[in-house]
């Protein structure tokens, strides 16, 4: 007796316990969601309001094979809405689109330019102060077009068009020829002494049709073309590509790449070089009470194409492609010193920053004078590069 | 006996190990970096120097009135008026304690992960297990140690580990830029965290070896300051010395930064599981002694009748001492160091001189 009513009890309890395992307090089922892919900030024709679009993504067509085609919703729905804040203006999405936003999947940040160019500062608090925002979202400019643009492409490769832009930014950091700023790093280069931030540059361009295939009327294609660069939450310009390369070299961030030289024997034919591994350091000096910047670039690559007639065996050959290499990446890196010194005057590569780590009590001194300073500058390049592999084949 | 419970050495040095771990986790790096900047572990070391020296008077003095409790052994050296007041205070302070720890915990579950909720629902949740807990006594905490303890340190070196690769190691320069005063200064916040280990002058009676006491509970300092540490200058390295300072719960925003190819990645919530599992230890130690200093203080045959109504003191104050968020920073930042250092250090050193003094006059009379 005694027994099975302690059996009742529990199993009371236990059923208790269920109920309180079906959900949380504040429950959120997929189908009332709205999955933010990207977003896009841009100013709104007041003056003091923002725009923002977003990219919502359907779970629902996303996950259907392709053929099934026509009749189904269309896989995203972009939406633009404005507001006196980033917040505002998100939260005016419920009324048209009948889904609470849930941004933990958001993929990137696209900043339309004429936002870019009146300061940043103030959307990037709500990106980190949002809990469902990851800090490890990409963070782009729009080059010329409002942000929203650059969110309506259609893309052929990907059902939701931010996962397209996401892996070209990825593809593109892979091959050194694009800065890959996340959130993080920007609110890091952001707020950091002495560094200020960049970010990749995306824009629109012509459908890159087959040769013989019908060209496209309307620009709607992304790519992702250069840098762009910011002093303090300002964009003041863009770096192209040889420059940004030449950005990444200072920063130590070139993993892979192309490096064309002209081929020893007849300029008009190229020699292309891999880039294997390669680092850069910045070390500031003080010679004399004058400071120096001496930035020490490592390179190595192999011969990856050689489109003249040069045999390389011949001794002296694969020493005069170092050299000719090693011009590329100095003049490379002179490019990105002369726009982001002279033209922007704006520390993107981080010199006061590292003068701060090296020299802790002279910077306290020259802190204040440091954007004075800056554009005057003395930098001296010290580029080592070797190469190592020749490939399947010597000379022929 | 209130309680009948003997704990391990192991036992013994897990407890303290998530006791100060699993809280100063969420409340010691932001306000510590803050102030030392990259001079961090200095700070740390000094943190663990003055804990040893409060983990020595308790020790001395927990030998010598075995097998007497902090709170009982207040009225031995006191006499037992003062005694009983100075047992009181003790008694607060970890119900104090326990109160800001829940506040701490609901904060974060109520930041992080589920913002609609009301905190009431993470702050009662949490105290009713414990009371399930506290209620089956000494032994069973210590087994629940044991079971989360090496879950923690497992998945902190997992944590550190998985976003070492982005750590920036020239966010950690310039080395030994920070004036030896600020180094101080931060020093004292973590150290009023490892101080809430006079709980070890509460539990000491009930260790099976008494005598190794000492060792289990610096052994659990030195391994919770050293994973404390390594998250500390991991979170420079990632977020930067401003970063770090400026973040809410850095040691969750690190969790979120772990991306490992495509798919090792968010997996930020298994990691809030395991440091509320430790939180939840926290919790439990403190509302245990709390009880147990109670009914040790009252005079009373079994703990039982305590735990409901001190459970209920935990909720209300965690609700109401604070307003916001702002507040509990404001609080633990700049009264609480001072608050729980004179408590801590302050009083057990009063109770360590008047305790040689008694004595030394006990010895001159026997002498007459």
């Amino acid at each position: 007796m005694k027994k099975s009513r302690k059996l009742f009890w529990i199993t009371v309890i236990v059923l208790l316990q269920a109920v309180s395992l079906i959900g949380c307090w504040n429950r959120q089922e997929l189908s009332s969601l709205g999955l933010v892919m990207a977003l896009a900030i841009d100013q709104a024709p007041e003056k003091n309001k923002v725009s923002i679009t977003v990219q919502l993504a359907n779970p629902r067509e996303v996950k259907q094979p392709s053929k099934t085609g026509g009749g189904g919703t269309k896989p995203v729905w972009v939406a633009t809405n404005t507001g006196y804040s980033f917040s505002d203006a998100l939260r005016n999405f419920v009324s048209i689109s009948g889904r609470k936003l849930f941004y933990a999947h958001n993929q990137v940040i696209v900043i339309g330019e004429e936002a870019a160019r009146k300061g940043v500062r103030p959307f990037m608090d709500f990106l980190s102060r949002n809990y469902q925002i990851r800090r490890t979202s990409w963070v782009v400019v729009a080059k010329g077009v409002k942000g929203a643009r650059i969110l309506q492409f259609q893309s052929e490769m990907e059902k939701v068009p931010a996962m397209e832009i996401s892996s070209l930014i990825k593809a593109k950091v892979d091959a050194s020829t694009a800065a890959g700023i996340d959130i993080h790093d920007f609110i890091e280069k952001l707020t950091g002494d002495g560094i200020e931030p960049i970010a990749g540059g995306i824009e629109l361009t012509n459908r890159t049709q087959p040769e013989g295939g019908e060209a496209g009327k309307d620009k709607n294609e992304v790519s992702l073309t250069g840098t762009a660069v910011f002093k303090e939450d300002k964009l003041v310009g863009w770096l192209n590509k040889p420059e940004t390369r030449g950005l990444l070299w200072i920063l130590g961030q070139v993993n892979r790449g192309i490096i064309v030289v002209e081929s020893p024997k007849d300029i008009k034919k190229p020699v292309a070089l891999e880039i294997t591994r390669a680092s850069g350091a910045v070390a500031p000096e003080f010679r004399n009470g004058k400071l120096v910047i001496k930035i020490k670039i490592k390179e190595e690559g192999n011969l990856g194409e050689n489109m003249s007639e040069v045999d390389v065996t011949r001794p002296g050959v694969i020493k005069t492609l170092e050299d000719e290499q090693k011009k590329v990446i100095e003049n490379e890196i002179r490019a990105a010193l002369k726009k982001a010194q002279k033209e922007f005057k704006t520390d993107i590569f981080g010199f006061g920053a590292s003068v701060s780590r090296n020299y802790p009590n002279e910077w306290n001194k020259i802190k204040s004078r440091w954007s004075g300073m800056y554009p005057d500058l003395a930098v001296e390049l010290d580029v080592a590069t070797k190469i190592r592999q020749q490939g399947m084949v010597s000379s022929w | 006996m209130l309680e009948d419970g003997k704990i391990s050495s192991k036992q013994y040095f897990l407890i303290i190990f998530s006791v100060i771990l699993s809280v100063s986790i969420f409340s010691v790096p932001a306000p510590t970096v803050a102030l030392a900047r990259q001079e961090v572990w200095i700070a740390m070391v000094i943190a663990v120097f003055v804990d040893g020296v409060v983990a020595a008077t308790l020790y001395y003095l927990g030998l010598k009135y075995f097998p007497q409790s902090l709170v009982q052994y207040c009225s031995t050296i006191l006499g037992r008026i003062p005694g009983k007041i100075t047992g009181a205070v003790f008694i607060w302070f970890f119900i104090h304690v326990a109160a800001i720890t829940v506040r701490i915990l609901g904060d974060f579950m109520i930041t992080a992960v589920m913002p609609q909720t009301p905190i009431l629902v993470f702050a009662v949740t949490l105290v009713i297990l414990s009371a399930s807990a506290v209620r089956n006594g000494l032994e069973i905490i210590a087994r629940l140690a044991e079971l989360i303890g090496p879950v923690l340190i497992l998945f902190s070196l997992l944590t550190i580990g998985l976003v070492l690769k982005d750590v920036n190691p020239d966010n950690l320069k310039p080395l030994f830029h920070t004036g030896l005063i600020d180094i101080l200064k931060a020093s004292l916040i973590p150290s009023s965290w490892f101080g809430v280990c006079v709980i070890m002058g509460m539990l000491l009676p009930y260790h099976d070896k008494p005598q190794k006491t000492f060792v289990a509970k610096m052994g659990g300092v030195i391994t919770g300051t050293i994973l404390l540490t390594a998250f500390m200058l991991v979170q420079m390295g990632v977020f930067g010395v401003h970063g770090t300072a400026s973040l809410t719960f850095p040691s969750y925003s690190l969790a979120r930064m772990i991306h490992l190819g495509d798919f090792v990645e968010r997996i930020e919530v298994v990691m809030m599981v395991i440091w509320l599992g430790g939180g939840f230890i926290t919790l439990t130690v403190l509302y245990y002694v709390a009880v147990l200093g109670t009914s040790q203080l009252l005079n009373l045959k079994s703990f039982q009748p305590v735990v409901i109504p001190v459970g209920i003191v935990i909720i209300g104050l965690s609700i109401m001492l604070f307003s916001n968020h702002i507040d509990l920073k404001a609080f633990i930042n700049k009264v609480f160091p001072f608050y729980a250092l004179s408590i801590e250090g302050g009083l057990t050193t009063v109770l360590l001189i008047i305790a040689l003094l008694r004595r030394g006059t006990a010895k001159k009379a026997n002498r007459k």
